[in-house]
């Protein structure tokens, strides 16, 4: 009796898992050919780099956010950050001449959303203000900066090489998503293969254990906000090339998109749950539902309405799984 | 009277209850007993409608009735008491009692009315008093579960069913619950508990049902009882060799050697301890045993004196640097402390060694050898008998017996020196117990040292090579082997004649 039980368990959570990633990605086929179907243009090359380069910086947040929330926490400066070193960014390469001032203009900008992290991962690891709270709290504090920096006004004059990245593309692929297509993987190969990966797992599904284990509880969550302080800042320099200006309230509300796109690749906000491949299909779905509801003639009003359906509805299929799993 | 006829539960291929027929009744206070699986806390259920039968019926009063809910067996005068407390922490005492079917006048509750009832209930039958004011967490275990009781008095039962009323209390506070259990006997109330420890059954129960797998395996009063009847309807065997038999014994060279080591909650103690014994460590809750074995693990902070391990120097900040120095603590509580529920039995079982510096399952970079940890993991999950063996399914899935043959199997995998387990048979099976027995002996046959902590004196009496006493946080006695009784102990650890003693776990 026993071996049939964990026969049956085991293939049946073998399937779960399997329709789990498969589901997300079952959809988005689904959604492809629905809209190629209902608007021609969908498929166009044109549209496909569009659509790329729409969830490029998404997809980088959501990298991070992914580490973020395994380890049941939660990172809500994303989009503050994403503006703040965009803004930092800009008006570094502004000090100095040619690709000095590129240079320096990314290493402001990566050293600024690191050190938010930084900020964001000691005061969550190390006090018991909670990581919604606390990151509640720079999303304020950044987003304050940046208007501040600015004087709330834009900054174009960039150099030209800058807005030649972020618009140029290879084949289909745009420079900007190729970008995020490689940190995706190396986000992907971190978490899954390696002992880091494997302490955020551990540390999301019980600290208690992990610090027994002999993992650094703390320094893991210092590191995994600092990541997703970092990739925020690769956000904010991708959306400052590509749209070739940097506006202090650039990145408003992208944390909201990166969190939706966790969640609905299936990782959960009570941590131990998620990979970056289901996350990464999550941005896709979210991109696509944009855009062929765009090409359908769908408002953009009614867009926001919804992606709010496809979030609970993914987190309702994902509660009826757990049900079902264990 | 209550009783059920040919009753069944499937839980698909499983057979949880089987053709069950019992009758309990009324007036007495009747004991289900068998290990985990056995179908005794379902039996339960069934009676008070949270379990419905796939076969049978129940009979309330020689008439056939069916409960879909609790809430209609509750109507029927069937109350049903969870194991799990099932209280709002955030509410009052007050509010627990009486949420669901607060009397109200106009939709505002009454709530003096409410207060006054429960009081009356309260001194009606001579509980001990909690603060019903206060939040429930803010009450101890014990107090919470006066609360439950009270909430299911106030519905006006005539049966109550209690689902292992004592697991989580400790020893102290479990003989109020049982003098409970016989107040309400002596009402005239019929009273159905589930218990693990066979103590209480002798101390309470009029009569005694035991299940395995899904049958009844002795129906009878406790007047015919002897503890090995139980035992072996149990087990579905004699109960020979419970305890293992030993294929060497301590060496001679130290493991883990103290000097006026203390830590709070601990005055200062000497001691050593050699390779290859297994060290029991006696002691009430809140006698210091817990935090000696705390402050060996690294979670309590040394505060003077001096530790050595294999020789040399050692003082652990955490229990990172512990583990690293080569000793393990395996805590008490295995869901909350030691288990990643939802991750795999194979995460879980090569964490520590995943965590270690210089693992071999740790490639450069940071990379993890993914096959090799297949190939280890597999190893284990044959050599700690964990059942179901597919190492893919999660902690959760599990049996606590067999969650904790994979809390203890991380240290084959990742092999210390030294090993200081904390309770580890505490709420597992009786057929695992004997398993797990088995693996601490091999691994102080090989050379481990053991330290045993335990509050169930007969197993450090039947594991241990030697065994030491805490009260109050000091190290009171040392029991060479062979010195030990249960007597003695229980004696030492309650610092009296030993007659506040609690029930034991069996066996």
């Amino acid at each position: 009796m026993n071996t049939q039980v964990s026969e049956r368990a085991g293939f049946r959570s073998g399937l779960i898992a399997f329709l789990n990633s498969s589901l997300v990605a079952a959809v988005l086929i689904l959604l492809v050919i629905a809209f190629s179907l209902a608007a021609p243009a969908f498929m166009s090359t044109n549209n496909v780099q569009t659509l790329l380069a729409s969830v490029a910086v998404i997809a980088v947040l959501s990298v991070g956010q992914t580490f973020v929330i395994i380890t049941a926490g939660i990172d809500l400066s994303q989009g503050a950050v994403v503006g703040l070193t965009g803004v930092m960014g800009a008006g570094a390469m502004g000090l100095a001449p040619g690709s000095g001032g590129i240079v320096l203009g990314i290493v402001v900008a990566l050293i600024t959303g690191t050190a938010v992290g930084l900020l964001n991962g000691v005061l969550t690891a190390y006090t018991r203000v909670p990581a919604f709270i606390v990151t509640l709290g720079t999303l304020s504090i950044m987003g304050g900066a940046a208007l501040l920096v600015t004087g709330g006004e834009p900054i174009y004059m960039l150099p030209a090489a800058v807005n030649s990245f972020g618009t140029n593309s290879v084949g289909v692929f745009p420079n900007i998503i190729l970008v995020s297509i490689v940190l995706a993987v190396m986000g992907h190969v971190l978490l899954g293969r390696t002992r880091f990966g494997r302490s955020v797992y551990a540390i999301g599904s019980n600290p208690r254990a992990a610090a027994l284990s002999g993992l650094p509880v703390r320094r893991n969550i210092v590191t995994v906000f600092t990541l997703s302080g970092f990739l925020s800042a690769v956000g904010g320099l991708l959306l400052t090339s590509y749209v070739n200006s940097a506006l202090p309230t650039a990145g408003q509300n992208y944390e909201l998109d990166s969190i939706a796109a966790v969640v609905i690749g299936g990782g959960s906000l009570f941590g131990g749950q998620g990979t970056v491949w289901s996350s990464m299909l999550g941005v896709l779905l979210i991109g696509v539902l944009n855009n062929g509801t765009d090409l359908v003639g769908v408002s953009s009003y009614s867009q926001t309405i919804i992606l709010g359906c496809v979030v609970i509805g993914a987190v309702f299929v994902d509660s009826f799984r757990k049900r079902v799993a264990v | 009277m209550i009783g059920v006829r040919d009753l069944s539960v499937r839980f698909g291929p499983i057979n949880a209850l089987d053709s069950v027929g019992i009758d309990i009744r009324p007036g007495t206070i009747h004991a289900l007993a068998g290990e985990n699986g056995s179908g005794k806390s379902t039996l339960l259920k069934v009676l008070g409608g949270a379990q419905a039968p796939s076969a049978g019926t129940v009979v309330l009063d020689g008439q056939p009735v069916s409960f879909p809910d609790p809430a209609r067996a509750a109507a029927a005068g069937v109350g049903l008491i969870f194991q799990e407390l099932s209280l709002f922490p955030h509410l009052s005492g007050y509010s627990n009692i009486f949420i669901g079917h607060e009397p109200s006048r106009l939709g505002f509750l009454q709530f003096k009315q409410l207060n006054r009832q429960a009081d009356k209930l309260v001194e009606e039958m001579g509980l001990p008093r909690p603060d019903l004011r206060l939040p429930v967490s803010e009450l101890s275990v014990a107090e919470q579960q006066v609360v439950e009781i009270l909430k299911c008095l106030c519905r006006q039962p005539k049966i109550i069913l209690f689902d292992e009323p004592t697991a989580s209390l400790t020893q102290r506070e479990i003989k109020p619950v049982l003098s409970i259990m016989k107040r309400l006997r002596d009402q005239g109330y019929t009273v159905v508990f589930v218990s693990h420890y066979l103590e209480e059954v002798f101390e309470v129960a009029d009569r005694i049902t035991v299940l395995r797998d899904g049958k009844v395996t002795l129906d009878d009063d406790m007047a015919h009882i002897y503890r090995e009847k139980i035992l072996s309807a149990m087990l579905g065997r004699a109960l020979d060799e419970f305890y293992p038999s030993r294929r060497a014994g301590p060496l001679a060279e130290p493991c883990l050697e103290l000097e006026n080591a203390h830590a709070d909650g601990i005055e200062p103690l000497s001691l050593k301890v050699r390779k290859g014994e297994i060290l029991g460590v006696a002691g009430a809750v809140g006698s210091g045993s817990r935090a000696f074995g705390e402050m060996l693990g690294g979670l309590r902070p040394m505060r003077g004196g001096a530790m050595r391990l294999e020789g040399r120097a050692a003082a652990f900040r955490n229990p990172a640097r512990a583990l690293q120095a080569g000793v393990a603590y395996v805590p008490e509580d295995r869901r909350v402390d030691a288990l990643l529920l939802d991750l795999s039995i194979a995460t879980n079982m090569s964490l520590p060694l995943v965590a270690a510096p210089k693992s071999r399952l740790v490639g450069a970079g940071g990379f993890l050898r993914l096959g090799q940890e297949r190939m280890l993991v597999d190893e284990a999950v044959q050599h700690s008998n964990v059942k179901p063996s597919n190492p893919r399914l999660p902690a959760r899935a599990l049996s606590g017996g067999n969650q904790q043959k994979v809390v203890l199997g991380r240290w084959f995998l990742h092999d210390r020196p030294c090993l200081v387990l904390n309770n580890p048979t505490k709420g597992v099976d009786v057929g695992s117990k004997a398993e797990i027995y088995r693996q601490i002996a091999d691994l102080a046959d090989s050379g481990h040292t053991i330290i045993l902590i335990s509050n169930y004196n007969p197993e450090l009496i039947g594991t241990a090579d030697r065994i030491i006493a805490f009260r109050e946080g000091r190290l009171v006695a040392t029991f060479e082997k062979g010195e030990a009784t249960e007597d003695a102990l229980l004696a030492t650890t309650m610092g009296g004649d030993g007659s506040a003693s609690g029930a034991q776990e069996m066996p």
